[in-house]
């Protein structure tokens, strides 16, 4: 009885000891802070003021409501939903059109075609807005094959109407690989029987497609969702350095990201930054919240 | 796998102890250092401070001066690093900062450190833009008007002899120009999209108008003077085909390019264009002129100072590398290069004999505002950026409208902290 | 349907499949190669479309090497990725075990908590971390750039996951004979997680490597910049000089793409462990 309460104890201080590290650095760099920026969002507080932020004015949820009538802001969550509802679908369609047709079995070399697929995503945000802003610069390539075909030179990254657009040409371009690659995993860990037995029933291959894949793919595209959702509302660098950081022209570049990191770190609207970061995460919270149930009630 | 992973924990500690070691090393720690925090220029201009830190340096030996190139949001570096304690000494400030730092006391009054007789040496409409509360936070490294610059073959061309003194006259002489088979007369600052924002500052001016009143502690940048200017500017000059050059016909070239390329008349900028021309076209005859007048006289120059940091440990030491910076022997040097202009009032004889072209830039200063707009300085400028963001957008747009838009965003924003009068 | 039709049919469906991917790889490609190309011409040509073979060369490369402290950059950004990386695996590893197999109170709180962070996103917690950071006197430090990153939601969540699938057999055989908690963890189940932990190695050393939002903010002096930062400040002061700068782009690009053709296998893995099994 004595040992075994002994054992128990040593398990217990054993056990946190294991896990203290990440406790301790989760305290200091994630709960100190996120609690931080909660009570933040209620004050007014710059980065400048020294003292700590408690000696901010209590201002009770006038950040939150500013927000919601500060055209600024307004145009940025517009700017990252329109962004969102755009190149979320455009990423998964495009990468799931590739996976299926290099997952078929008459295409060889997918490793390669992966590969080369793959490469954009891993190379760094910075590297690959320079390598847009030269293509798409005003006497860059891509003006010059449009001129061919009696296109007139645009301003590409100067006016506001094609400035988003190309950043999402570019976060499109970069992310395909990533989510071609998991869906292609998601392909391949489908049972190869279920087509077999299609294929005796009769069945098409849209038709194999429609009853078998999809639903099969069905927590691969989820994940794929959430994490092309999340990764679409969290952007900021691609828009920090097309913009050299003021989210022009016109604010035609403005994501909510860019917006909360101007007002927490040049504005000198600390508190404001983080009633922003609030609401990102409320929206971030409901969107995957509402996946979740449209997955769980299909099944 | 336990061990590899250790090797490389120990690896990466090892290689940040001993990069972290290797910077105070190499001195054997008895130089002092100061460090120059600046935003990212042309190599010219970074060659030219380089040497004028040389001189600082040749005259106070065991002193390394360090600049710190800044990329990005310059005041987003320098405020997280105040709030960091770890700001450069010495660092460039801009007239709409002035209000920012000073009243929180982050940077330090350089009357303290530097002789009255030396401060006096400057220009006074630009030590005002770096005074708050009787005391002065930065002194102008140099500063620059904006002006015109005009094709003199063109002009002789079509018949004029001298650079109109008033808008009326310009631009009649923008049709006789056109007549003599100029694509369009006004180039560079008055084509889309490249609209520099603060390009409408002189226009407000010279109708009459101001961005904000100093005495009175209001903004009257919607005043139906002022609204004269911005409707000029964006309307007859822009928004009328008739005297600005479409953007195509300019070139990639575009700016002061176009002026030596004949493919437009007159060009308005500041004194770096000079620098500019002289690459392009070193021998070429061109003429400058000062902004003509509309209702009056009228605007803007652009001027950054130097001011100290509150956490630089060498105070003294970094108000002396600002003395020797906005001296007599370093300001010839700035004029030398030709970017800018010399602060200085015992430097204007001496200026305007030897650089007879650039006469026209200190003609102007007496007319020009600086972005001394008050304490939300920023967001005056920023919201006034904005307008010409809406026009650009729809060249259509009620300018009227989108000028009160943004008196109205500032008010609003304004509400809880009443830092102007309304 | 006879079997030439629907050989011919096979064949012309193979050939249009290899057309699509064959022109989304080139679509991927193509401003790498455009970018390397430009990066080894003089500047003269760097603004027009013509190859000129016969003046490509590596000057570029090695004009950077030379006016930029490339090197420091470099060294940075491996000694942080390094640091970050392999601290993280072994932080993650104990509390992935402990949430796995250990007995310890709160342990179900604590498991409910990893999984309710994964859900925060890291730019909610910005602002007060870099407070917290200029009041610990860490900003433009190695310590600052390292030390807030050395834990992961989603790295020891995979890893409880893992550990949840190994055998108990293998611990308790351990126990009794007489090991202790330490000793069978790091000796016996930790080193059966090693696909695991390989793939947390390549995805968290690329991300870290190139990670942007938070080196920018605590890298203040050009000594302390990352490879991103630098390329950043290198591109905005060489807006006009476009070979330079792309080869800016390939002296950055190159090693994160080396790492991964090495280690294709465990990234793929690594980043499907988690999509598939959910």
């Amino acid at each position: 009885m004595f040992g075994q309460t002994k054992t128990h104890n040593d398990e217990n201080i054993k056990g946190w000891l294991f896990f203290a590290p990440f406790a301790i650095l989760a305290a200091v760099f994630f709960f100190i802070p996120l609690i931080g920026s909660l009570l933040l969002s209620f004050r007014e507080y710059s980065l400048l003021d020294g003292s700590p932020f408690t000696a901010g004015r209590w201002i009770g949820i006038q950040n939150y409501v500013t927000a919601f009538t500060d055209p600024t802001f307004l145009k940025a969550l517009g700017n990252t939903c329109l962004y969102t509802v755009i190149t979320v679908p455009a990423k998964l369609i495009i990468a799931l059109g590739l996976a299926l047709v290099c997952n078929a079995k008459i295409v060889k070399a997918k490793g390669f075609f992966r590969t080369v697929y793959y490469l954009p995503t891993i190379t760094s945000s910075v590297a690959i807005s320079i390598i847009f802003l030269y293509l798409f610069k005003a006497d860059g390539l891509i003006n010059m094959v449009l001129s061919k075909f009696g296109i007139a030179e645009i301003a590409w990254f100067y006016e506001p109407k094609f400035a988003l657009p190309i950043i999402m040409v570019m976060a499109t371009w970069a992310a395909v690989g990533f989510y071609m690659v998991i869906f292609l995993a998601g392909l391949q860990s489908i049972d190869p029987t279920l087509y077999e037995a299609a294929q005796i029933d009769g069945a098409s291959e849209w038709r194999q497609f429609l009853n078998v894949t999809l639903p099969c793919l069905k927590p691969t595209i989820f994940f794929n969702l959430v994490v092309a959702m999340i990764g679409s509302f969290n952007i900021f660098d691609f828009a920090y350095i097309i913009s050299g950081g003021n989210g022009g022209p016109a604010d035609s570049t403005m994501t909510i990201v860019l917006y909360l990191y101007q007002n927490g770190f040049s504005y000198l609207k600390m508190g404001y930054a983080s009633s922003i970061a609030f609401i990102l995460f409320a929206i971030i919270l409901a969107l995957t919240f509402v996946q979740k149930q449209f997955f769980k009630e299909e099944e | 796998m336990q061990r590899m992973l250790i090797i490389g924990a120990v690896l990466a500690v090892a290689m940040m102890v001993f990069l972290s070691g290797l910077g105070t090393e190499i001195g054997g720690n008895k130089e002092t250092k100061l460090y120059i925090g600046c935003w990212s220029a042309s190599p010219v201009e970074t060659d030219l401070i380089n040497r004028q830190i040389a001189l600082f340096e040749k005259a106070h030996p065991g002193v390394k001066v360090k600049l710190e190139t800044v990329t990005g949001s310059y005041d987003t570096y320098i405020q997280t690093n105040i709030a960091a304690g770890t700001e450069p000494d010495v660092f460039y400030l801009e007239p709409q900062e002035t209000y920012v730092y000073a009243s929180r006391g982050l940077v330090l009054p350089l009357d303290k450190y530097i002789p009255k007789e030396i401060i006096d040496d400057f220009y006074p409409n630009l030590l005002a833009a770096f005074s708050y509360d009787g005391h002065v936070y930065g002194l102008p490294k140099d500063f620059n008007p904006l002006i015109m610059y005009y094709n003199k073959e063109m002009f002789k061309t079509a018949g004029i002899v001298q650079f109109p003194k008033t808008w009326t006259e310009l631009l009649a002489a923008c049709e006789k120009l056109k007549q003599a088979g100029a694509t369009g007369a006004l180039g560079d600052s008055f084509r889309k999209p490249m609209i520099v924002d603060s390009f409408v500052y002189p226009y407000i001016v010279q109708a009459g108008g101001q961005v904000y009143d100093e005495q009175a502690n209001k903004l009257v940048f919607n005043s139906p003077e002022s609204l004269a200017g911005f409707k000029f500017f964006y309307e007859t000059l822009f928004r009328d085909k008739k005297y600005a050059a479409e953007a195509k016909t300019l070139g990639s070239s575009g700016g002061i390019g176009a002026l030596v390329e004949k493919k437009t008349a007159i060009v308005c900028s500041g004194g770096w264009s000079m620098t500019g021309l002289q690459r392009m076209a070193p021998d070429w005859d061109y003429g400058t002129a000062v902004l003509p007048a509309g209702k009056q006289m009228g605007g803007i120059m652009f001027t950054t100072a130097y001011a100290i940091g509150k956490n630089s440990k060498h105070p003294e030491l970094a108000a002396e590398l600002i003395r020797t910076l906005t001296g007599p022997e370093c300001e010839k040097m700035t004029a030398a290069v030709g970017l800018a202009v010399p602060p200085l009032k015992s430097l204007e004889h001496f200026y305007r004999t030897t650089y007879p072209r650039s006469a026209p830039l200190v003609e102007m200063t007496p007319y020009c505002i600086t972005n001394t707009f008050g304490k939300k300085a920023r967001l005056v400028m920023n919201e006034i950026d904005k307008v010409t963001g809406k026009f650009v957008a729809a060249p259509e747009a009620d300018i009227a409208l989108a000028v009160n838009q943004a008196y109205e965003t500032i008010k609003k924003a304004d509400a809880g902290d009443k830092e102007y009068n309304w | 349907m006879n079997r030439r039709d629907s050989a011919i049919r096979k064949n012309f469906v193979r050939v249009c499949f290899y057309i699509l991917i064959s022109a989304y790889a080139l679509i991927a490609l193509f401003p790498f190669v455009w970018a390397f190309i430009t990066s080894l011409k003089p500047t003269a040509d760097a603004n027009n479309f013509s190859i000129p073979l016969d003046k490509l060369s590596f000057t570029n490369y090695i004009y950077i090497m030379k006016e930029f402290p490339y090197l420091r950059w470099f060294a940075n950004s491996l000694a942080i990725s390094l640091g970050i990386t392999v601290g993280s695996i072994i932080i993650n590893s104990f509390a992935g075990y402990a949430l796995a197999r250990m007995n310890f109170k709160g342990r179900k709180t604590m498991f409910w908590l990893v999984l309710a962070m994964m859900m925060v996103p890291g730019q909610v917690l910005l602002v007060p971390q870099y407070v917290i950071l200029a009041n610990l006197g860490w900003v433009n430090t190695y310590q600052g750039l390292v030390v807030p990153a050395l834990f992961s939601c989603f790295g020891t969540f995979m890893m409880r996951q893992f550990f949840l699938s190994v055998p108990r057999s293998l611990e308790e055989a351990a126990m009794i004979d007489g090991a202790g908690r330490f000793t069978i963890f790091w000796k016996i189940v930790f080193p059966l997680a090693k696909p695991a932990v390989a793939a947390q190695f390549i995805l968290t050393f690329v991300g870290v490597w190139n990670d942007f939002l938070w080196p920018s903010l605590i890298a203040k002096r050009q000594e302390m910049y990352t490879l991103t930062v630098g390329l950043n400040s290198f591109y905005s002061q060489y807006t006009q000089y476009w070979d330079q700068i792309q080869a800016g782009v390939m002296l950055i690009s190159i090693p994160a793409i080396a790492i991964f053709i090495i280690f294709q296998k465990q990234f793929v893995e690594g980043m499907t462990m988690g999509a598939v099994k959910e």
